[in-house]
């Protein structure tokens, strides 16, 4: 997938996390790990720029098993950072899914289709 | 985990970036890491989740706060090409300035500076054209492309003769300097363009706010058709029709000659101080076409058609 295209998808997922709750840095990691493909290499750069654009603020809280985390909370500015993306996000993927869903939904409606245009083709041509 | 901390920083160095922001990264990275092996993470699947320590120091430095720049404004190469009898240069820019300067390596060098992704460019030479092209930053999903622009220099061997220079841009300035052309032509919104000891052929302009600066610049023909933009010339020699078309942009001419000057605006002026045209035609509303000449070669008025503006030839002998 395209760098640019991935970074910002990874972006809008972040933001999605803290929508929830504050998170450190591992837990954001491991958790958008869990769904997609991506690691640190990926997600920290993101995380950091957000910070610095105002969108998250950093505090440290002790941990159970000893030393403190950084955590990242979302800021007002964040907000408002997120349901504008969503808003963009919402629009340009339903426009994607109206376009490969006019194909068919499932892969048997598909290849059904496939079939049936692989004979159109077949009758035309005789 | 020691290792990838070294390396990390390591990286870091090379981004240039300040020592507080590498402790802080480096910092962040550590507790990372130590939650990770806490949690029982092996060293195998620590790797394959932390990756590449160069690959994070390359995407932090965009953002990061770099040490004094001493490369900033320095420009790289990026490709070179074996020149043929004649060149045709387009590109198509967005913010990106573009200098034109002769080769002095028999080659075709294209160098880029600034913090832009250069692999997002579009650069061939085929069919004696050289293309440039810049990635687009769309408005509705510019989250996907917060990319910055390049600068770049076009350098031409001398013997190359170009037959054309194309540009569109929107806030790209162009700057040429010592160069031969048959035809040049800009298309811009705002963007400026500084010309001079330049041969240009048949030379046109047009856009919205941009500025055209011409000097020591001779020129087959000159059309200059902006909304606001400016133009000034000294020192250039327009062998046929020089032609200005403006709503409210000004031009100031010294030291030049044409052929033809037609000038069509609303409010704009000319203003020319040892300017010599042939012949004058003007066109506008009030806009007016002063003249201060030392010499008097006869500039005949080939036609005036204006509500309040008026051409004026003023030779002021001093002697």
């Amino acid at each position: 997938m395209n760098a640019q295209f991935k970074r910002g998808i990874i972006e809008l997922c972040v933001l999605s996390l803290l929508i929830e709750e504050d998170m450190y840095g591992y837990l954001i990691i491991n958790k958008l790990s869990q769904h997609i493909n991506v690691n640190e290499n990926t997600i920290y750069p993101i995380l950091r720029r957000l910070t610095k654009e105002g969108y998250f603020e950093t505090y440290l809280k002790e941990s159970r098993e000893g030393p403190s985390r950084k955590y990242y909370k979302m800021t007002d500015k964040g907000f408002k950072h997120y349901l504008r993306l969503r808003d963009e996000w919402d629009s340009f993927i339903g426009g994607v899914y109206h376009i490969i869903n006019q194909g068919g939904k499932k892969h048997e409606e598909i290849l059904e289709r496939f079939a049936r245009r692989t004979e159109e083709t077949e009758s035309d041509g005789s | 985990m020691k290792k990838f901390l070294n390396d990390l920083r390591e990286e870091l160095k090379k981004q240039n970036l300040t020592d507080l922001e590498i402790e802080d990264i480096l910092s962040d990275h550590e507790e990372m890491i130590q939650t990770a092996i806490d949690e029982g993470l092996s060293e195998e699947e620590l790797a394959k989740k932390f990756g590449d320590p160069k690959k994070i120091a390359e995407d932090l430095a965009d953002l990061g706060a770099k040490k004094e720049s001493p490369g900033s404004g320095a420009y790289e190469s990026w490709k070179s090409f074996d020149p043929e009898d004649t060149l045709d240069v387009r590109t198509e820019m967005v913010d990106e300035d573009i200098r034109y300067r002769p080769s002095d390596n028999g080659k075709i060098n294209v160098l880029y500076s600034g913090k832009g992704t250069i692999g997002q460019y579009e650069l061939t030479y085929e069919n004696k054209q050289l293309f440039l092209k810049a990635p687009k930053r769309s408005g509705i999903f510019s989250f996907l492309s917060r990319s910055k622009a390049l600068d770049f220099i076009i350098e031409v061997p001398k013997d190359v003769r170009i037959t054309s220079v194309f540009q569109k841009s929107v806030n790209g300035d162009v700057k040429v300097e010592d160069m031969k052309t048959a035809s040049f032509e800009l298309s811009t919104v705002n963007g400026d363009a500084l010309i001079n000891k330049s041969e240009l052929g048949h030379a046109k302009m047009n856009g919205v706010n941009g500025d055209l600066h011409v000097t020591d610049t001779s020129m087959k023909s000159l059309k200059f058709s902006l909304v606001n933009g400016d133009l000034s010339m000294s020192g250039c020699d327009v062998k046929e029709a020089l032609n200005v078309q403006t709503v409210s942009g000004d031009a100031s001419i010294k030291d030049s000659t044409c052929a033809e000057c037609g000038f069509h605006s609303v409010s704009g002026d000319i203003k020319g101080e040892e300017f010599y045209p042939k012949k004058v035609s003007l066109k506008s509303v009030s806009g007016d076409i002063i003249i201060k000449n030392k010499e008097d070669r006869g500039i005949e008025i080939v036609r005036k058609k204006s509500v309040s503006g008026t051409v004026d030839v003023r030779v002021e002998n001093q002697e």
